[in-house]
């Protein structure tokens, strides 16, 4: 007992931090998964895997799981195919445009995949845009047209990987630019030509941030709800659960699908974990080594291939936005009439007024949480010696493996009849998922403004009499501003386009949030899409605007919120 | 064992010409140094040999081949890096027959030669660790015995002693020396260290804002520096100006405002009476005399105060001040084996032969 003291800080001000932060997670984490896990292993209080059984013997579910395992194979591969060039030409090459490109690149990650699909949707319809055009230029038979979204499957891979590919670069590019590129010129003396270079030095050293980019590419692609959900590709999993919700209570082999993403998700990120964390070679610049400036043709070429990937990724929002300011669209390349009576029904109708309504409260609710939560465990993991400290670091990142999907699904079944039931008012369970999904990202933008502020000016402030609360507020809190700043901004943000928790949990019109109604609206005959749309439009306007400041705050350390 | 020589290679990083036509002729064999100041252009210059960057003028030939247009891995020049470079995902064994396997040798013939470098640097005990559990001298012994395993045509060092604390900097010198003369591969040896050049080399090139200031022997540099930059940059010199007196034949007599010199100089250096020029003297060849009150009336002689003594034990360094009706002037000498102490104050008379007076090229000294 004494030793414990000796050990660690025992204190009130201790004790009563992490045991609220203990309890919290316990209550939102920990438990709606081991509720979960519980559901899918016992009937009757006695363990079974019969559930998982019945899982594998229904052939649906068994044509969602390989659909599933598809999609996100062959989204990874096509962000893939993305990135690792433009990783490349973006790290050791300067050409024209290169830091207008690096930014443009970026624009993607404004808009979940799901409202870009809603802009796909109109593109490639049977007498959409792009069919439109090619009759137009004689390209098309009138009669006979091609439906593009027949090919669901392709639909959904290209929707994800044009939003996925920015945060493959961001994850590659931080992996790429901490290789030592001495290291290539010593293999290079020793005869390697550049191919071998790339393979047995560069690629083996760089394969923990091509691994994370792989995974967390895999594991949204994974577990996307919302792309499938607009293309009607249904026979997914992540659809799959959500039509299970309604069910939660009743039927278990929801819990066991659930149960087998959590393990595909967790395995996946622990693995990524190990491997990043294994091998931290400190880089050594050289002066002398320079990125290669690309002149003339050879620049110009690259700069218009970057151009023309950015023009590429934004067709599905720059969709949305005409789709939101067509009177109508069919039957031709461009709206061939333009309103803003789309943007006036956003305040005038009751379910996108009180969306957005609750979608600010929500997040801006949910963001203090973060705050408050980030802080808290980012000072006691840094500032204080606790017992357990790794473990309350492995649970504050834990839901960087549990996809909302399994989170959302969790809080129906074990909060069902209790105050916090989603069928009565899913307010408070939407602001604590909101919250616990974004947790890891607030976390680690407090410690790192921790770690960087020295101890020896709290000891300082302590020194002159002010009491570690006070220092914390007085002292820390001023200096790590610019990381909360940044970290709330984002929370906010994604807060604002969470898509799975909200379509899950959100069961009731009084509590939809703007993604809810984003999709309740799309699926209306009439003028709901061009709602919808014009609800999207005005997502990405307040998700561009947080990441502008975000990055403001951070300067050039943005890049580090969006890495594995 | 090949030739490499540079001619007028130029490489500019924008405006400013890290490498300003140099050329250079390293014998077969040979272990040359390329000394120089930090941001000199030494390293540029290695890169250029090892093919990392092309230069935008001159050629660089091995032997009767042009490289300019060869890319670094068709060289076959291995270069040690400063830092090592060791891969950190490959074991010893791993890193040391990389090149070797590039070369698609057999593995036995790889395990063998392996072996042998490993035993060459002494680290045969080594082979299956990972760069990350040895310590810096041993890291640097293995990236030598890499750089050696593919049998180079030419041995690059970039400073590849600067990361190693003093004792291990002596003992590694020994070790390449050793190594060098065993295997006479051509190398080429960049330092900062003048000791380590002087200590090492068969020639050193001396570099100064990217161009090649004198090339010759370590007693060459030493004895007869071409320029005042050389003198203090190798060793170190109390540098005095005049005016030439008088020549008349291998001697002639400089009067500065210390005192007159008197110095020997060969037919070469064309020395003109009243012309202006310089004369290094190494604080080594100054002679302290602590008999204050003798007289002083010849040539290379003059009255100092002390004003500061670092006493090394073996050798003690004196910082002088020289009184002359002009001014006051500052000289350092370098007393060996000193019993009679000096002290801070003392009032002494400076003497030096007219042999250890270095005559500095007049174009030459006013850099």
């Amino acid at each position: 007992m004494n030793r414990l003291f000796r050990d660690y800080d025992i204190k009130p001000d201790v004790v009563f931090t992490v045991g609220a932060l203990v309890a919290f997670l316990a209550a939102f984490l920990i438990y709606p998964v081991l509720y979960s896990l519980r559901e899918a292993f016992f009937a009757d209080g006695k363990f079974t895997v019969e559930f998982f059984i019945l899982l594998f013997r229904n052939p649906t579910i068994l044509t969602c799981i390989v659909n599933s395992f598809k999609v996100a194979v062959v989204s990874t591969i096509v962000t893939m195919m993305i990135s690792m060039p433009l990783t490349w030409v973006m790290v050791r090459y300067k050409f024209p445009m290169q830091n207008v490109l690096g930014v443009l690149l970026l624009m993607p990650l404004i808009l979940p995949p799901f409202v870009g699909a809603i802009g796909m949707k109109q593109l490639l319809a049977r007498y959409g845009a792009l069919n439109s055009l090619l009759m137009s230029i004689g390209l098309m038979d009138r009669l006979h047209p091609i439906d593009w979204l027949a090919m669901g499957f392709w639909c959904i891979v290209i929707a994800q990987a044009l939003h996925l590919y920015p945060i493959a670069y961001l994850n590659l590019a931080a992996a790429l630019s901490s290789v030592d590129r001495t290291l290539e010129e010593a293999a290079q003396s020793l005869g390697a030509d550049p191919m071998r270079r790339f393979l047995t030095v560069t690629l083996p050293l760089m394969f923990p941030g091509v691994f994370a980019a792989c995974i967390l590419t895999f594991i949204f692609a994974f577990t996307d709800l919302g792309t499938p959900l607009i293309f009607l590709y249904t026979q997914v999993i992540p659809v799959r659960i959500f039509s299970m919700v309604e069910t939660a209570t009743e039927d278990p082999t929801g819990y066991a699908l659930i149960v087998l993403v959590l393990v595909i998700t967790s395995v996946l990120f622990v693995t990524s974990k190990r491997l990043s964390e294994r091998r931290q070679v400190a880089v050594v610049s050289v002066s002398g080594i320079v990125p290669k400036q690309l002149i003339g043709l050879k620049g110009c070429i690259v700069a218009l291939i970057i151009s023309a990937l950015c023009l590429i990724a934004i067709v599905p929002h720059a969709c949305v936005v005409l789709n939101s300011l067509a009177k109508s669209w069919a039957m031709s390349a461009l709206p061939s009439e333009f309103t803003l009576q789309h943007y006036e029904a956003l305040i005038r109708h009751p379910i996108t007024t009180v969306s957005i309504r609750n979608s600010f409260v929500y997040s801006l609710a949910s963001t203090s949480l973060d705050i408050i939560l980030g802080v808290a465990l980012a000072y006691v993991l840094t500032r204080r010696r606790i017992p357990f400290r790794g473990l309350l670091d492995i649970i504050a990142m834990m839901p960087l493996a549990i996809p909302g999907v399994v989170l959302a699904f969790g809080y129906v079944g074990c909060y069902a009849g209790t105050v916090l039931d989603p069928r009565i008012n899913a307010a408070p369970l939407l602001i604590i998922s909101y919250a616990v999904r974004r947790l890891p990202y607030s976390v680690r933008a407090c410690y790192a403004g921790f770690q960087q502020v020295s101890t020896t000016l709290e000891e300082a402030s302590m020194s002159l009499g002010a009491s570690p609360l006070k220092t914390t507020v007085k002292v820390t809190l001023p200096l790590i501003y610019a990381h909360l700043v940044a970290g709330a901004i984002l929370t906010f943000a994604f807060a604002m386009l969470e898509v799975s928790d909200s379509l899950i949990l959100a069961l009731n019109p009084s509590n939809f949030p703007m993604t809810k109604a984003i999709y309740v609206l799309s699926k209306r005959v009439g003028d709901g899409p061009r709602i919808a749309s014009a609800m999207g439009v005005l997502g990405m306007v307040i998700l561009a605007a947080s990441l502008a400041a975000a990055s403001k705050a951070l300067g050039k350390r943005f890049g580090e919120l969006f890495r594995a | 064992m090949v030739e490499v020589k540079l001619i007028n290679v130029t490489k500019m990083f924008g405006d400013v010409a890290a490498v300003d036509k140099v050329s250079i002729t390293v014998a077969p064999g040979e272990l040359f140094f390329v000394l120089g100041p930090s941001g000199c252009g030494k390293t540029t210059l290695l890169r250029l040999i090892a093919g990392f960057i092309n230069p935008d003028e001159g050629e660089i030939w091995f032997g009767d081949r042009l490289m300019n247009e060869i890319p670094a891995h068709k060289r076959n020049a291995a270069m040690v890096f400063q830092n090592y470079a060791l891969f950190p995902h490959m074991t010893v064994f791993e890193n040391v027959a990389y090149g070797l396997r590039l070369r698609k040798l057999g593995k036995r013939e790889i395990a063998e030669r392996v072996e042998r470098c490993l035993e060459l640097v002494r680290m045969s005990d080594a082979k299956w660790r990972y760069p990350g559990q040895l310590s810096g001298g041993q890291q640097q012994r293995v990236a030598l015995a890499r750089a050696l395993a593919v049998q180079p045509d030419v041995l690059l060092l970039d400073e590849p002693l600067s990361n190693l604390d003093a004792q291990l900097r002596k003992e590694m010198r020994h070790e390449l020396k050793r190594i060098h003369s065993q295997l006479r591969i051509t190398t080429i040896y960049v330092t900062h260290d003048q000791k380590e050049a002087l200590a090492m080399a068969d020639r050193i090139a001396v570099m100064r804002s990217g161009r090649v200031v004198q090339v010759g022997t370590p007693y060459e540099l030493y004895r007869k520096p071409s320029s005042k930059y050389v003198a203090e940059f190798i060793g170190d010199a109390n540098v005095i100006e005049g005016v030439v007196q008088k020549v008349k034949g291998d001697r002639a007599l400089l009067i500065t405002p210390l005192c007159a010199i008197e110095c020997h100089c060969d037919a070469a250096t064309d020395l003109i009476e009243g012309m202006r020029t310089a004369v290094a003297i190494r604080p080594e060849a100054v002679q302290v005399a602590l008999a204050f009150d003798a007289d002083i009336h010849a040539a290379n002689e003059m009255r100092a105060k002390v004003i500061d003594v670092t006493y090394m034990g073996d050798e003690e360094l004196l910082e002088l001040s020289v009184k002359q009706a002009y001014g006051e002037w500052r000289m350092r000498a370098l007393r060996t084996n000193p019993h009679e102490r000096v002290l801070v104050g003392d009032e002494v008379i400076l003497k030096f032969d007219p042999s250890d007076v270095i005559l500095i090229p007049p174009n030459e000294h006013d850099e």
